[in-house]
């Protein structure tokens, strides 16, 4: 078996379960920054962003997060 | 009015910049006006690349916060007229650009010229995301090997969510490497990656000497008319690929690529 079919048999197997986790990734992109501006207003306690892949290409994204308003001192 | 290219990798290394550059010089040869656009702030070397970092006087991020104009900042190329250089940031402050700061910016370029290239930086993180985000075509660089090319299908995926349309450069592809089955070909890397090649780039001495393609009136070198045949492919819209292997067949070949065993 030449070299080259090893190596294409490895990356076959290494592209199937990156490609599973992309979208993990951009979701963790997008929590992150949610995270950051949602923050400047509310004490967050639970935030959550998911994607799901729809079949007619397009992406469902779903956001949801709970947190109290942030008080301002009174001086 | 200009067309927006990112030229993206995932792995650093592979030789964005020095493609962008490249290819600049070669469309800038073919009398195109084109603006390469270094996004990799904090790590920018476009400038240093095209021997042109002693004459920055502005950067993008000089742009972003409107001390200059976009024009202002732009640096002409000494060797090659109608090239020029938006240098990137010394510093990487992403909080002030973001990608529609960057997609305001090509927007005033637009009108003047005919392609804008985006030198993106490596990683799929924020940096990557801004120069996806500002650009309207990818060209994805990759090398042959493992490492480089399971980042470069990371890189697929997601520019594919962006709805953008991606071409392939496989850059360092060495010829007697190929034929010995040692290295994985272009169509390989293909069908793998599910994506056009645009351009083959071999691995090239000229290049790790003057560090860019097209240092030289003639282009005389492997590298110099490989970069020629990938601009051509994005004017013209072929897919007339530089054949690598070609020096290394038949019974000269075969002595060639066993001298580069032993040597």
């Amino acid at each position: 078996m030449a070299h080259t079919d090893g190596i294409k048999g490895r990356l076959g197997n290494m592209f199937l379960k990156d490609r599973g986790n992309v979208d993990e990734q951009t979701a963790a992109l997008v929590k992150n920054d949610l995270e950051s501006v949602l923050g400047q207003f509310f004490l967050l306690r639970d935030v959550s962003v998911e994607l799901a892949p729809v079949p007619d290409g397009t992406v469902e994204i779903s956001v949801h997060a709970v947190g109290r308003r942030l008080r301002r001192e009174k001086s | 009015m200009a067309r927006v290219i990112v030229v993206t990798s995932g792995k650093g290394g592979v030789g964005k910049t020095t493609v962008t550059a490249g290819l600049g010089r070669a469309l800038a040869k073919r009398g195109k006006r084109v603006v390469l656009m270094d996004a990799d702030l904090g790590l920018n070397n476009l400038d240093v690349v095209l021997d042109a970092e002693s004459r920055v006087v502005y950067d993008i991020l000089d742009v972003v916060e409107n001390r200059c104009r976009p024009r202002q900042a732009l640096v002409e190329d000494l060797l090659v007229s109608g090239l020029y250089i938006l240098p990137g940031a010394s510093y990487d402050d992403g909080e002030k650009i973001g990608g529609q700061n960057l997609r305001a910016v090509i927007h005033a370029l637009i009108p003047s010229f005919d392609f804008i290239f985006i030198d993106c930086p490596a990683g799929i993180e924020a940096g990557f995301h801004r120069a996806v985000a500002a650009a309207d075509e990818a060209l994805i660089v990759t090398t042959p090997h493992v490492s480089a090319l399971r980042d470069a299908d990371k890189v697929v995926a997601i520019v594919k969510s962006y709805g953008i349309k991606a071409g392939l450069v496989i850059n360092r592809a060495r010829g007697d490497m190929i034929l010995g089955q040692e290295q994985l070909g272009c169509e390989d890397i293909s069908e793998l990656l599910q994506l056009v090649p645009v351009g083959v780039l071999p691995e090239d001495d000229a290049i790790n000497t003057y560090n860019c393609f097209l240092t030289e009136e003639n282009g005389r070198s492997e590298g110099d008319e490989a970069i020629g045949m990938l601009a051509d492919n994005l004017l013209n819209g072929t897919t007339k690929l530089y054949d690598v292997t070609k020096k290394y067949r038949g019974f000269l070949g075969g002595i060639k690529r066993s001298l580069k065993r032993i040597v």
